[in-house]
């Protein structure tokens, strides 16, 4: 209960809530990050701690998707929503855009991309616009104008990406969408895949389709534990009144596992999940379905639906320190810390300039580096 | 409450909260939407629109049942006419109350039931078909609908059955023609009346208890979760209209238009829909006691509540010499309907811009996702 606890000791302490001082000599502070949206149409990244006090408000060209925080260094990467032209890397300590990488021409990202564990690489997805086909690039931080290495992703439109814990595959969500701009064009005869790269070689080690049947079940988010199992939120691009499991489990080796909640809680994720993570325990998955204003939880040591949380359009997930706690931020500026088993959600305090946000899809939490 | 935490601590975090909000005073010199009167608003809407809209939509299905009814006793040119006119007086108080996309009409799919449209696959035309050619005994009772898909429950295939082509003839020598004319008439009076019903006896509750899950009193946005839905159900239909009911149909040009993408093109009354739909966004906005432009004076926006009015009264103005049929404005008025979407355009600014001023974070589209 970290992020909690040390919260709750704060509020109690009255008006220190409302300087919440960093000090030295306090252990580093947690912090918060995602891209948002004002409501003049603006685009941000936003860094702040768990108390509600912001670190950081970076202007950003286009709006962007995901968040990623460097593992040795106090900067944040945002990376720009499909079809993206930007990766800006920020420094939380004093505002400086540190790069502003761009996509080689006729390239254009995908949303997403990681550090590498080092932290001197950037791993991202791409779009090779003349092919169509899905390629993942690692940059250099020291020299990220041009990619070191650049592989087929073996699919089109991919989305997330991950790294293996010992840190030597990579795992690409192939969302199976061809896409010119936003516009989708292969709807009928899509073809979504999980992909297992080597780091080194790109070397297809094992990619994963759904059934015929599930083909429009696009693979776009997930999230992979210490076991190397993959927790997936699926998008449906069928018919609106169709019902399909829309979360996935893979474990290397085998096949997709498509994992469906009870009816009643199906129909309400609308067809739509938009983030997915562990827990600190790797054993607890939180899948997110915003435009069901709902957040789902589910055990994967048992394969099973475990419970879920009303939550108006939120969709950005995190893992805190605690097992079985996320924390989750909603369209309509509101985070909170979801405790599932407890059947409890409860919001952060922000000041109306963070809650007057529209936190956008994913979220990063991390402890601050100086 | 089930969470030990939270029972034992929620007077700090109330006590905590107090301080925080005056706190927002003091130094961001933020007033906030503390001023608007939220539960009066939702009470004047529920009370004033939503109950009243859903009432004028069940009882003009009520009277399409009958019309339907009739019809199948007397198939004649007279009985069909009025059949058809029941029909589009209770397509026109659908769409006077189609912007309410929460709550009771989303039970048991009641809105993909009663309009599923757009669609782009002719779903609804094909399962028609089929249903045309059931044995001539096939009971088209609740069963039936039960089982149905949606695209044949509600007013696009009613809408089918009577302005095809040979309507006449076919409900004159085909009893299942008929018959399901008939039972689908029934069918959607039934859904209407079942939603009016629901309304009454939950919409208070509904308004009381938040879509967001309630438990919110500590948040700093301190504004319910149904306001934000209420405010949603006027300002995003707007981008609809624009985007799905008029450009996606006006194609790239006079030469190469998309009629049948048109909404209702088969009984022309498309743009009498998008009257209705507007007519509904207005009165919202308008309110009797406690509309968005009450809410914009009170907070000392009474030019932007005047320009919103005027913009209304502006397309009004425009689309009221084009009648009913797209179809044919499209050949004789390409001109004047791109200028209405233009003027569309700016008054979705202008409300987004209104609800940013009341510090309501609208979120995400409800069609937003990647």
């Amino acid at each position: 209960m970290e992020i909690n606890r040390r919260r709750l000791l704060q509020l109690m302490a009255g008006a220190a809530v409302l300087t919440a001082l960093p000090s030295r000599a306090q252990p580093a502070p947690i912090l918060i990050a995602s891209a948002a949206d004002t409501t003049d149409g603006k685009h941000w990244l936003i860094v702040m701690d768990d108390l509600g006090v912001e670190r950081l408000r970076h202007l950003l060209p286009e709006r962007a998707h995901h968040v990623a925080a460097h593992p040795t260094r106090p900067w944040v990467a945002a990376v720009a929503r499909r079809p993206g032209y930007y990766i800006d890397v920020v420094d939380y300590n004093n505002a400086q855009l540190v790069h502003r990488i761009e996509p080689q021409s006729g390239r254009h990202f995908y949303g997403h991309a990681i550090f590498t564990p080092d932290g001197n690489g950037l791993w991202a997805t791409e779009m090779d616009m003349d092919s169509g086909e899905g390629r993942v690039t690692l940059r250099t931080l020291a020299d990220p104008a041009k990619p070191l290495l650049d592989f087929s992703t073996a699919g089109i439109g991919p989305h997330e990406l991950l790294l293996s814990p010992d840190g030597s595959t990579l795992v690409i969500a192939n969302g199976g969408i061809l896409t010119d701009g936003r516009d989708k064009l292969n709807i009928d005869s899509m073809q979504p895949s999980l992909a297992y790269l080597d780091v080194a070689s790109g070397a297809l080690l094992e990619q994963r389709f759904l059934a015929p049947d599930d083909h429009q079940l696009s693979i776009r988010h997930m999230d992979i534990n210490a076991n190397g199992e993959v927790i997936i939120a699926l998008q449906y691009q069928g018919e609106a009144t169709d019902d399909k499991p829309l979360v996935a489990l893979h474990r290397r080796g085998e096949a997709l596992l498509l994992l469906r909640a009870p009816a009643d809680i199906n129909r309400q994720m609308a067809q739509y999940c938009g983030s997915a993570r562990f827990d600190s325990s790797g054993r607890i998955a939180a899948v997110s379905a915003p435009r069901g204003n709902l957040i789902t939880f589910w055990d994967v040591a048992e394969n099973r639906f475990l419970t879920s949380l009303r939550t108006a359009d939120g969709c950005g997930l995190a893992a805190t320190d605690e097992p079985e706690v996320f924390i989750a931020s909603s369209g309509r500026g509101r985070c909170y810390t979801l405790y599932p088993r407890d059947d409890y959600r409860e919001p952060l305090l922000l000041p109306p300039q963070l809650s007057s946000l529209a936190w956008d899809n994913h979220m990063a939490l991390f402890h601050a580096l100086g | 409450m089930k969470h030990a935490i939270n029972t034992s601590l929620l007077p700090t975090l109330a006590g905590a909260s107090a301080i925080f909000l005056l706190a927002g005073v003091i130094h961001i010199n933020h007033a906030a939407a503390q001023s608007a009167d939220w539960p009066a608003y939702n009470a004047e809407t529920l009370q004033e629109d939503i109950l009243p809209r859903y009432q004028h939509f069940a009882s003009e299905a009520s009277e399409l049942a009958d019309a339907g009814t009739a019809l199948c006793q007397k198939p004649d040119v007279q009985s069909l006419e009025q059949t058809r006119a029941a029909f589009r007086s209770t397509l026109n108080a659908w769409q006077g109350i189609s912007h309410i996309q929460f709550g009771p009409v989303t039970y048991l799919m009641r809105n993909y039931s009663i309009e599923f449209w757009p669609d782009r696959k002719s779903i609804g035309r094909k399962q028609l078909r089929a249903t045309l050619e059931l044995p001539a005994d096939t009971a088209f009772d609740d069963e039936f609908f039960h089982q149905a898909s949606v695209s044949i429950k509600g007013l696009p295939a009613l809408e089918q059955l009577l302005y095809g082509p040979d309507a006449l003839s076919r409900l004159q020598q085909e009893t299942t023609y008929c018959r399901l004319t008939q039972a689908i008439s029934g069918n959607i009076a039934d859904m209407a009346n079942g939603i009016y019903q629901d309304w009454q006896k939950n919409g208070e509750q509904l308004l009381a208890a938040s879509s967001d899950g309630g438990e919110d009193e500590t948040s700093s946005a301190d504004i319910p979760a149904i306001s934000t839905d209420l405010m949603k159900s006027l300002v995003e239909p707007i981008e609809l209209i624009r985007d799905t009911k008029l450009l996606a149909v006006m194609g790239k040009g006079p030469d190469a238009t998309y009629p049948h993408r048109a909404e209702n093109w088969m009984s022309e009354q498309s743009l009498a829909s998008i009257r209705a739909n507007l007519d509904a966004a207005h009165d919202m906005f308008t309110g009797s006691t406690a509309g968005l432009a009450q809410l914009l004076r009170q907070r000392g926006e009474p030019d932007m509540a005047k320009a919103i009015e005027q913009q209304f009264q502006l397309i009004d103005d425009h689309l009221e010499p084009l009648g009913d049929s797209l179809t044919a404005a499209l050949d004789n008025h390409y001109e004047a309907l791109k200028s209405i979407t233009d003027s569309l355009k700016v008054l979705d600014v202008l409300l987004n811009k209104a609800v940013q001023s009341l510090d309501i974070q609208l979120g995400f589209n409800s069609r937003d996702g990647d």
